[in-house]
């Protein structure tokens, strides 16, 4: 009899896994405000900022990172055991655990940096772009009554793209599941 | 497979509740840090993290020299961070102190770098226009010096553009 294995299943997993390794180093959303003053490097699996030669986080979104880690990597881990034995009575319990992970991060992600964006234009009347750039003067109360302007550059970075191949992976698995499960023999 | 649908529940919990938890219970005294670290706190009342305070580019002194008819103004610009800045431009428009006679536009020739912690000079340059040249003829014909404003202050210090709406007043020898 022929091994059933989900490669889709596979590749998903495996590509979750490798998106958390390089996620802890490339953001997944760069905002850099004048030349290189201030960064924001955003991703769910690590988020930091460096202001003027400091670097720091806020502890909130390091514990939200820190769950996210762990979500996604017990996600993958749980893909690739349920793609080598799919048809096993526990596989469909992994599937259906491991394949949503990185489709929610991605949409929590797109999300939030959405929001945020917004209630910064709101609070602050800054307009901080989600991609490309924009000239942003801020708010006269911070500048003790000089006007100051800054240029602000923001985009996706690849580990975006990685995060949504990911993602597609793991959806394709979750179809290709029905494909092997129909062609399982009576 | 009860089991296993438990586990992956309790995981899914744990992986959010523990290390959230576990960040109100590090901030427990000061919650309010749990979102804004001080880092951001700093840069809301504007010291922006600096040891000293982050001040514009200060008025020093000016030379005048008649050959060239060119006025150099400097300015001392200190980074109090350990990062290293650029003064991309500095200038300002050039007036009369007493008709506020717009004599012309003064500037930095070229970009000064300036390392962390460390303080540069910088100089503006101001060639006097025929305008200016005229303006000393008929307003202030036979002074030995005129009084002049440096307005509308403008410096992009690595990309960050501020305008002050301040003045410099600078006293200038005008060729007899």
């Amino acid at each position: 009899m022929q091994a059933k294995i989900n490669w889709f299943g596979i590749a998903g997993g495996i590509a979750v896994l490798l998106l958390i390794c390089l996620s802890a180093y490339f953001p997944w959303w760069q905002l850099v405000v004048g030349e290189n003053l201030v960064k924001a490097n955003v991703s769910p699996i690590y988020t930091n900022f460096d202001f003027i030669g400091s670097s720091f986080t806020i502890p909130l979104l390091l514990a939200l990172n820190i769950s996210s880690v762990i979500l996604m990597t017990v996600g993958g881990i749980a893909l690739l055991i349920y793609s080598f034995k799919p048809l096993a009575s526990y596989s469909r319990r992994l599937l259906s655990f491991g394949y949503k992970k990185p489709l929610y991060s991605l949409i929590l992600f797109v999300v939030c940096l959405v929001a945020i964006t917004l209630v910064v234009k709101s609070v602050w009347d800054l307009n901080v772009p989600l991609m490309g750039s924009a000239q942003t003067t801020l708010p006269s109360e911070m500048t003790q009554g000089a006007t100051v302007s800054v240029l602000m550059v923001a985009s996706f970075q690849w580990p975006f793209l990685l995060a949504i191949a990911a993602a597609g992976l793991c959806i394709a698995a979750r179809f290709y599941d029905k494909k092997i499960a129909t062609a399982q023999p009576a | 497979m009860q089991i296993l649908g438990l586990i992956l529940a309790l995981i899914s919990i744990g992986a959010v509740a523990g290390p959230v938890a576990g960040v109100v219970l590090v901030y427990q005294n000061n919650p309010v840090e749990m979102i804004v670290p001080s880092e951001i706190e700093a840069l809301i009342d504007g010291s922006f993290g600096a040891d000293e305070p982050f001040e514009l580019p200060q008025y020093v002194s000016s030379s005048f020299d008649p050959s060239t008819q060119t006025l150099t103004a400097t300015f001392s610009f200190a980074n109090p961070f350990e990062f290293d800045l650029r003064v991309n431009s500095l200038s300002a428009d050039v007036e009369c102190a007493i008709h506020a006679f717009n004599l012309g536009h003064a500037e930095l020739v070229d970009s000064v770098p300036i390392d962390a912690g460390d303080t540069a000079m910088i100089p503006v340059v101001f060639k006097w226009t025929q305008a200016a040249e005229d303006h000393f003829l008929t307003a202030h014909s036979g002074a030995a010096s005129i009084d002049v404003e440096l307005v509308n202050l403008g410096v992009d210090v690595s990309g960050i553009i501020i305008e002050t709406p301040g003045s410099v007043s600078v006293n200038v020898p005008l060729p007899q």
